[in-house]
C-alpha cells in the first residue's frame, strides 16, 4: 500500500515537475505598473523627508534668532521704561533717596532721609508706570524709636496689602512705617517676567549692594550671557518675479515593441518631443532672517508650451488580435510606405510653491550672492500629449494627460542689489533630480526637470 | 550587470524578461496551492513582487530560477496559512493509515496536468498544503510540520486524506470514462 502512495506521489511530481502555465494576460502590465509605483513612493517619502528636515530647520531658526530678537527688544523696552519710572520717582525733591540693597545680612537699605530699614524685610514691589508717590507725603515716613529686627516674612501674592502700589516695611513693629518708592530690582534673573496683578512684588536678590545706576542704558538689562551677540530683527518683505523656464522631458519606453502603434515609436518620440518652454510668474515674502540667511517662499505660476514635431517614415502598421491589442507588425508595400510629418502645441499650466533658504555673501556695498535649496511642491493641470492614432496610423491621437502632483527639490543662485526700499535681484534655479514619472500612453512615462531664471523685485511690507 | 542585480535594481528590461523566462513556472506553484485561478493570479501577482523585493537578498548560491522557486512556494504557503488560520487540523492514529490507502490505476497517468491542478484546487486548504509539500515538493513530515506548526502525525494524516480525497476524484473521472 506504501507503495500505492508512492505511486500517486511520483505521479504528482512527474505531472507537475518542470510544468509551466501560460501567464495570465496583463500580469506583466500589472506588476511593472506596480513596481513604478512603488518606486514613486520612495520618491514621496524622500521628498517628503527632505521638506521635514527644511521645516525643522527653518522653524529652529526661527525660534532661535527671530523670537529671541523680538523677546529681546520687548524686554529691553520694559526696563527702559522702568528706569525711566525710577529715575523720575528718584529725582523727586521730597522722596528719599533710594539705594537698592541686596544683602540682606549686612547692609541694609538706607534712605537718604535717615530712615534705616532692616535688610530682612527689603521686599519690593515692581513699579507701576501709571502710579506716582507724589500724593505719598514724606511726613509718612516716620523714625524707628530703635532698630528693630523683623521677622524675614515672605509676602504672599495674595496679600490684599501688597497690591499696593508701595511696601510696608517693619509692620509687625508698628512704629515704623516706610513707604519705599518701588524700586527694579536690578538682578534680572529674579525679575519676572510678567506681573501680574497678583505677583507685583519682587524679593531684591541676596547679593552685594547695588546702586541704581540712572544713567544705564538698556544694555545694562540684557542678559550678560548675551550682551555680545548682535541684535537681529528681520523685516519680511514682498517679491515679485517675472521668468522663463525651460523642462527637459525625459521619456522612458517600456521595453515591449507591442505597446506601441509605431514599431519605432521610440525612436520617432524621442527626436519628436521638444522642451518644454514658457513664462513663469511668482509672488511671496522673502527676507533676511540673519544677516547672511535668506528665506523666500510664495507661490508660483507656470505656463509652458509642449511642442511636439513628428516627423517620420512610416514603414509598418500594427496587426491586431480578436481584443484590439497589438501582436505584431506587418510591413507596408513599398508604394504604401510615406513620410508622415505632424506639428501639434499644447499649453501646459502649473502651480508651484517653492520654499528656498539661502546663504548669502556680500558683494561690495549694495550687491550680495545668495545660494539656495528647497522644494517646490508643483501641480501640473490637466495637459495633452500627441500620439499616433491607435486606428490610424497616419493620424494624431490627443492624449488626455491628467493632473499630477510632484515636489522637485531645487538649488538656486541669486544675485541681489539692495536699494533704500527694493531689493533687485536675478535668480535662477534648477531641480537636480527628475520628476516622478508621469504616464502618458502606450507604455510611455515621462520625467521632467526644470530650470528657470527669474527677475524679482522685493519690496518693504507695512514697516 | 547579472539579471538579479539588474532586478534589484528595478531595471524594467530585467523584470521583462525574468517574468517571460521563469513566470510560467512560478505560476504553476501558485496554481498548485491556489484554489481558484483568480486566487493563483493574485498569488502569482504579489509573489512576483514579493521576489522582486527580496531579490537582493539572493546569494547566488543556486540559480535565481531554483531561488524564485523556493521563494515563491514559500510565499503561497504563508499567505494560504494566513488566509486560512482556521484550518481545522484533524489528527488521525498513524497506524490507521496503511488500511486506508487506494491502488492506482494505469488511466491515471493519462488525466491531464490540468485536470490534477484543478483537482488540487479543490481540496480543503489543509489537504492542498500538505499535498503540494509532501508529495510535489518532497519535503519531509518534520519539515512540513516545522513550516506549518503542526504535528508530524497530523501532516501524515492529513496527507493520508488528501490522497484520498485526490485518488476519489481521479477514480471517480476514471469511472466516467
Amino acid at each position: 500500500m506504501q507503495n500505492e502512495n508512492n505511486k500517486l506521489d511520483d505521479l504528482l511530481k512527474r505531472k507537475f515537475s518542470g510544468n509551466s502555465s501560460p501567464l495570465p494576460e496583463g500580469m506583466l502590465g500589472r506588476i511593472l505598473d506596480e513596481q513604478k509605483r512603488k518606486k514613486r513612493v520612495v520618491f514621496w517619502w524622500m521628498n517628503a523627508a527632505f521638506l521635514c528636515a527644511i521645516a525643522i530647520v527653518a522653524f529652529v531658526v526661527f525660534q532661535r534668532y527671530i523670537l529671541d530678537d523680538v523677546e529681546k527688544t520687548d524686554v529691553a523696552k520694559t526696563e527702559k521704561t522702568k528706569i525711566e519710572n525710577n529715575k523720575a520717582h528718584t529725582n523727586q525733591p521730597n522722596l528719599p533717596q533710594t539705594k537698592t540693597n541686596a544683602d540682606s545680612n549686612a547692609v541694609p537699605v538706607v534712605s537718604e532721609n535717615a530712615n534705616i530699614i532692616h535688610p530682612e524685610l527689603t521686599t519690593v514691589a515692581k513699579s507701576q508706570p501709571t502710579q506716582t508717590h507724589n500724593n505719598k507725603p514724606s511726613e509718612e515716613v516716620k523714625k524707628p524709636q530703635e532698630p528693630t529686627i523683623a521677622e524675614n516674612k515672605e509676602t504672599k501674592p495674595n496679600e490684599p496689602n501688597r497690591k499696593d502700589s508701595t511696601i510696608k516695611i517693619a509692620a509687625n513693629v508698628g512704629e515704623k512705617v516706610i513707604e519705599k518708592p518701588k524700586v527694579k530690582p536690578v538682578e534680572t534673573p529674579i525679575v519676572k517676567d510678567k506681573p501680574t496683578a497678583d505677583s507685583k512684588e519682587v524679593k531684591v536678590a541676596k547679593n552685594t549692594p547695588k546702586e541704581i545706576d540712572s544713567t544705564a542704558n538698556d544694555a545694562a538689562f540684557v542678559p550678560h550671557h548675551k550682551k555680545d551677540k548682535p541684535k537681529y530683527k528681520w523685516y519680511p518683505e514682498g517679491y515679485i518675479g517675472l521668468g522663463w523656464f525651460q523642462e527637459n522631458q525625459l521619456l522612458k519606453m517600456a521595453e515591449q515593441d507591442l505597446n506601441y502603434v509605431l514599431r519605432d515609436y521610440s525612436s520617432v518620440a524621442k527626436s519628436s518631443i521638444q522642451p518644454l518652454t514658457g513664462s513663469v510668474f511668482s509672488a511671496g515674502i522673502q527676507g533676511k532672517i540673519r544677516p547672511n540667511i535668506r528665506l523666500q517662499g510664495g507661490i508660483q505660476l507656470a505656463q509652458a508650451s509642449n511642442n511636439f514635431k513628428y516627423s517620420y517614415k512610416l514603414m509598418d502598421k500594427p496587426t491586431y488580435d480578436t481584443s484590439g491589442r497589438i501582436n505584431g507588425y506587418s510591413t507596408l508595400p513599398d508604394s504604401s510606405q510615406r513620410q508622415i510629418t505632424q506639428n501639434h502645441s499644447y499649453l501646459v499650466p502649473s502651480l508651484a510653491i517653492p520654499i528656498q533658504i539661502g546663504y548669502c555673501v556680500p558683494l561690495g556695498k549694495s550687491f550680495e550672492l545668495c545660494g539656495f535649496v528647497g522644494v517646490a511642491p508643483q501641480w501640473r493641470f490637466k495637459s495633452y500629449w500627441m500620439m499616433p492614432n491607435k486606428k490610424d496610423i497616419e493620424k494624431m491621437e490627443e492624449i488626455k494627460v491628467p493632473a499630477k502632483f510632484t515636489m522637485p527639490v531645487t538649488l538656486g543662485l541669486g544675485i541681489y542689489r539692495k536699494e533704500e526700499n527694493y531689493t533687485f535681484g536675478l535668480q535662477g534655479r534648477i531641480a537636480p533630480v527628475l520628476s516622478n514619472p508621469m504616464h502618458i500612453a502606450q507604455g510611455l512615462d515621462v520625467q521632467y526637470r526644470r530650470t528657470e531664471i527669474s527677475f524679482v523685485v522685493g519690496f518693504k511690507l507695512g514697516r | 550587470m547579472s539579471l538579479s542585480e539588474a532586478l534589484a535594481k528595478g531595471d524594467e528590461r530585467a523584470i521583462t524578461k525574468f517574468y517571460e523566462t521563469s513566470g510560467p513556472v512560478l505560476f504553476t506553484v501558485c496554481r498548485r496551492y491556489a484554489q481558484s485561478e483568480e486566487h493563483a493570479e493574485d498569488l502569482f501577482h504579489e509573489g512576483f513582487m514579493h521576489i522582486l523585493q527580496q531579490v537582493k537578498k539572493f546569494g547566488g548560491q543556486s540559480s535565481l530560477q531554483t531561488w524564485s522557486y523556493r521563494v515563491m512556494a514559500n510565499f503561497c504557503i504563508n499567505q494560504i496559512r494566513k488566509a486560512f488560520f482556521r484550518i481545522k487540523w484533524e489528527d488521525i492514529e498513524n497506524a490507521r493509515l496503511e488500511y486506508e490507502a487506494d491502488e492506482v490505476y494505469d488511466e491515471d497517468d493519462k488525466i491531464s496536468v490540468d485536470t490534477i491542478m484543478e483537482y488540487m484546487q479543490q481540496m480543503p486548504p489543509g489537504f492542498r498544503l500538505v499535498m503540494n509539500m509532501y508529495a510535489v515538493e518532497g519535503k519531509t513530515h518534520a519539515e512540513v510540520a516545522g513550516i506549518l506548526g503542526i504535528t508530524e502525525s497530523t501532516s501524515k494524516s492529513q496527507l493520508f486524506k488528501a490522497r484520498k480525497w485526490l485518488r476519489n476524484k481521479m477514480k471517480g473521472m476514471s469511472d466516467a470514462k
